[in-house]
């Protein structure tokens, strides 16, 4: 059986083998290459080694950049998940009334492109015009007033806050796809067994739709850690390098500095932190391992 | 006891009000102040329009707007398209006919998950140059197929991995060769998964901002994300003729999610049903 | 093969469809398929107009709409007048920027472009991505003579024309002087004592006295370079930003006005500068959200699209220290060069010579305000008075200008002055000096 299926099995396996060799693998290699090299995009390379991976090591704006690159993926996993995760539940609840609304509403964010989100939410943290400063002055609480992104201090939290806006209802509808997807025969078990609600969700259906769970776990991270579009538009990761994290740190060296070398470099880091992050994750959540 | 259900009803029922209304509220504010002219934007950000300013919309339209738009489906459209096709194709024969190596390889793809795209952008512009595949819509759609089957084919792989080997021996005695196996049961079958992968990358590409600048030059081939934040540019001063822009943009798409969002959702738990 | 959309459709195909979301399914449908054909439409004609002559690509950055406009009916005379057509694309400042950097890197640049002058210039010149235009330039001394002396010195490398130079933009204080009457200010500050008396009187009948577009950075150095030029003096600021071996940015003047920058910031800039960009910063000012803003003579364009603010605004130099020193922040900072790989080097040249040509320089002072490096006649009653009574201040009562800061420095330099703006407004207790001296 399996001679025949060589050509049958190139047929079906090449085109993306093909795509992901090509424009992924390759271009990574040549970034790889690049990043031993000193290059400012116009002149000739110049070789310098592994001198762009000890720079990294030592530029402080890099550690401050991962930091807050830590903080944000963090913050996403525990916030997006479990409110994503609360919000499901509630809309799949038996007594809940307008369901449809609601699965829409929820995810109209993330139609929306980032850059509407991102002027949007610009507008709306405006210390003097601003939604957020108005309605503090109007509920007579000025002094908790900021320039939201503005400040170092409340930058990075302000941002955090617009991609939880954002993305939540992404999770919300994959997490109602999967709760949806249990059998409701196993559910009315329970409840005729006088389970409570509680214990249903960590007992039952949480174990059930585990597979969901460490996917999304592994899509939150992923994405958080090289994010980049929301906090360049509103921030371009001040003030002050407050909201900096390693993608918008990458664009700055490799185009404003024009630094490809050590953009590179740092490409290359970020690439090796998510793949031991994601390799992590894997081993803490196995228990039907996916693949 | 029933008084603690009802108070516990309407608790739920509040939490999920309030979160609707924080996205709702927003979007909101932006219809409204895409009406109005730029003092009343700037001194009275928060209350209705005084005058409604249709010109707005016109200004936009003017500017291009709906050919953000049109690009944008199109390029999404299509992405969706071939990459639905293509990791599905992948995973069926990589999971249900395996060989040495098989999961290996898709290890790999789920790695290239993580590249940083902007650590890929250089060097796949020069090469693009080189080919003549620059600022056209097609220049994008090909790195984007690209970068989002990682994902599709690690969601697809794993769904088909969890399917019973029955299958394929029924199937195999009934006569199907393999096409026939693909089409008429496994690509079916592989509906939950690829409903996930829809979603997933039409959000990333429907967002794609840094591509699309380094690879569109012309004013009528810019996606969305790159259009709004041309007309950010020109419109230094014109919040609201900016503002109207962006519900130009926005609006179509939410209006099909709306009605396409039960077809979704039942599309989500048909597989499971059936399955 | 299914096709692309239908997909989604297909999935709803499987279940039963009321009639009505089918309707409405097909409307909307139909609306998308008429909007390809617009699309479709405004392609063909473009593509008949391609049928003839050469193609010639054009980058430029759109700074307001009425330059572009300006710009744009240039390029359409061009296209008559030669029979070839020009692609143009245009998009703001910061994106632009990276657009010009990928190009380079890639060896991509585009027959004809804008470019800001300087270190940066310099650099894509010297890294051989730039046409020599020297033989059409020294040949065409007639052209040569429209513009104002000195005008190339700021495009010519090693004795090589690289480009034409395009404005001569200037940073000047602006105020508004109805919130000034307001506050009881009847003399407008001409040193900075009085500037910072106007600003007390100004907060103490609570009106914002300065607006500032911090969040993009180069807005603080309008104050900065300014304050540096007064306490030091033009020489020392050009040693300095030239890297003259004995100089450093941590010298005592340029110190001493990094403390007043952030004396002034703490005191006297609105709350929150630095969420606010350079496009918000004019727009709030032209709505009287601030009394003071350096603005540059690009933003003229933004008072005068508001009905009534130009009435309320007006310019004055920045005030004087000990100094007699009323150099003004600005000079010749663009230009348009071509590249160094196109093979249209005679067109691009004549494009370049009707976009900068007396004719489209003229209007473009008449309706923007904006100073010009050629010489031009212009037409007093077609002039914004803001912008007439500017330009003869620049042309005849200024003592001469001293070049933009991040300009002159290399790419990392800049980045470097720019981070240590906002360092040193960010709290009182900013370490000014250790900010400067992180620019080397």
């Amino acid at each position: 059986m399996k001679n025949v299926k060589m050509r049958i099995r190139l047929f079906y396996m090449l085109p993306a083998m093909a795509f992901f060799i090509g424009l992924v693998i390759i271009p990574v290699g040549m970034s790889l290459y690049n990043s031993f090299f000193e290059w400012n995009g116009i002149n000739t390379k110049i070789f310098i080694g592994l001198g762009n991976f000890k720079e990294l090591i030592k530029d402080k704006q890099i550690s401050g950049a991962l930091i807050n690159t830590l903080k944000l993926t963090f913050a996403s996993t525990f916030f997006q998940l479990p409110i994503g995760m609360v919000i499901a539940l509630l809309v799949t609840g038996k007594k809940t009334k307008f369901k449809g609304l609601f699965q829409s509403v929820y995810f109209l964010p993330v139609i929306l492109s980032s850059s509407i989100v991102g002027i949007l939410w610009t507008q709306i943290y405006e210390p003097n015009l601003g939604l957020v400063n108005l309605l503090l002055e109007k509920l007579g609480l000025e002094r908790f007033q900021h320039a939201w992104l503005g400040e170092p201090q409340t930058a990075l939290y302000a941002v955090i806050f617009v991609m939880l806006w954002f993305y939540v209802g992404n999770y919300v509808l994959i997490y109602y796809g999967a709760l949806e997807s249990i059998p409701s025969d196993i559910l009315e078990y329970s409840e005729l067994d006088g389970v409570p609600p509680v214990t249903k969700f960590f007992k039952i259906q949480l174990p059930l739709i585990w597979p969901t769970i460490q996917l999304t776990t592994m899509l939150v991270v992923v994405n958080s850690l090289r994010y980049f579009d929301l906090i360049y538009i509103m921030t371009k990761g001040g003030p002050n390098h407050s909201t900096d994290v390693l993608a918008t740190v990458i664009v700055r060296e490799a185009f404003d500095s024009m630094r490809f070398g050590y953009g590179s470099a740092i490409s290359m880091f970020l690439f090796l932190l998510g793949t031991i992050f994601i390799v992590i994750i894997n081993r803490l959540m196995k228990k039907e391992s996916v693949y | 006891m029933n008084s603690i259900k009802k108070t516990g009803w309407i608790l739920i029922h509040t939490l999920l009000l309030i979160y609707a209304l924080l996205i709702i509220l927003p979007i909101v504010w932006m219809v409204f102040s895409s009406f109005k002219d730029n003092i009343s934007y700037l001194t009275d950000p928060w209350g209705m329009p005084k005058v409604w300013h249709f010109e707005n919309y016109l200004k936009a339209w003017d500017k291009g707007v709906q050919n953000f738009l049109v690009n944008s489906i199109f390029v999404s459209a299509i992405t969706l398209f071939f990459v639905l096709l293509f990791s599905t194709m992948f995973s069926f024969m990589a999971a249900r006919f395996p060989f040495k190596g098989a999961s290996t390889i898709v290890f790999l793809f789920f790695a290239g998950n993580m590249i940083p795209i902007h650590c890929v952008l250089i060097p796949l512009f020069s090469t693009a140059n080189k080919v003549g595949l620059v600022n056209s819509l097609w220049s994008l759609i090909i790195p984007y197929i690209a970068f989002n089957l990682p994902m599709a084919v690690f969601l697809t792989y794993g769904h088909f991995q969890q399917l019973p080997n029955e299958l394929q021996e029924a199937a195999t005695i009934d006569g199907c060769n393999t096409n026939q196996m693909f089409r008429y049961i496994f690509a079916p079958l592989a509906k939950p998964a690829l409903v996930t992968v829809l979603i997933l990358t039409l959000v990333s590409v429907w967002n794609e901002f840094s591509f699309a600048l380094i690879f569109i030059n012309d004013a009528e081939k810019q996606t969305i994300p790159l259009g709004l934040m041309t007309l950010k540019g020109t419109y230094q001063t014109d919040y609201a003729a900016l503002t109207a822009a962006l519900t130009m943009a926005s609006l179509p798409i939410i209006l099909i999610y709306i009605f396409m969002s039960k077809k979704i959702q039942a599309g989500l738990t048909a597989g499971a049903v059936k399955g | 093969m299914m096709k692309p959309h239908k997909i989604i459709i297909l999935f709803i195909r499987r279940e039963k469809i009321m009639r009505s979301k089918k309707y409405v399914v097909s409307v909307l449908c139909a609306i998308f398929i008429f909007l390809m054909l617009c699309g479709g439409c405004q392609k063909n004609d473009k593509d008949d107009a391609t049928a003839k002559g050469k193609e010639i690509t054009y980058f430029y950055n759109a700074s307001n709409e009425v330059e572009r406009k300006i710009t744009e009916e240039a390029i359409k005379r061009y296209e008559k007048k030669s029979g070839n057509t020009v692609k143009t694309t245009t998009m703001e400042g910061e994106s632009y920027k990276t657009k010009i950097k990928t190009s380079v890197a890639s060896n991509t640049l585009p027959d004809v472009f804008n470019y800001w002058t300087g270190e940066q210039f310099q650099t894509i010149v010297e890294s051989g991505n730039v046409m020599d235009l020297s033989d059409l330039v020294n040949a065409d001394t007639e052209y040569k003579q429209q513009f104002i002396d000195g005008a190339f010195d700021e495009v010519t490398v090693r004795d090589k024309v690289y480009g034409i130079p395009t404005s001569v933009t200037g940073q000047i204080m602006f105020f508004n002087k109805t919130l000034f009457e307001k506050a009881g200010i009847s003399e407008v500050p001409s040193t900075i004592e009085e500037l910072e008396e106007a600003c007390d009187k100004l907060n103490d009948a609570g009106i914002t006295p300065i607006i500032c577009g911090s969040k993009d950075r180069w807005p603080l150095l309008g104050w900065f370079s300014y304050l540096a030029v007064r306490y030091g003096g033009v020489e020392l600021y050009t040693d300095v930003t030239n890297g003259k071996s004995d100089t450093s940015f941590a010298n005592p003047e340029f110190v001493r006005a990094g403390k007043k920058l952030n004396e002034i910031s703490q005191k006297y800039f609105i709350n929150g500068s630095m969420a606010i960009d350079s496009t918000a910063a004019p727009a709030q000012f032209t709505a009287g959200q601030a009394a003071i803003f350096i603005g540059g003579t690009w933003d003229i364009g933004t008072f005068a699209s508001e009905d009534h603010a130009l009435e309320n605004i007006e310019f004055a130099p920045f005030p004087a220290a000990e100094t007699d020193e009323d150099a003004v922040y600005g000079g010749i900072a663009n230009c348009m060069a071509v590249g160094a790989s196109s093979d249209k080097k005679e067109e691009a040249y004549d494009l370049i010579k009707e976009i900068m040509s007396v004719e489209t320089e003229t209007k473009k002072v008449e309706e923007t305000g904006s100073l010009s490096c050629m010489k031009v006649d212009v037409d007093k009653d077609k002039m914004i008075p803001l912008a007439y009574d500017l330009t003869e201040y620049f042309n005849k009562r200024a003592s001469g200008f001293f070049p933009y800061t991040d300009q002159a420095l290399n790419p990392e330099q800049a980045e470097r002055l720019l981070n240590a703006m906002t360092e040193i407004i960010a709290s009182p207790d900013a370490d000014v000096e250790e900010q400067l001296q992180a620019i080397k």
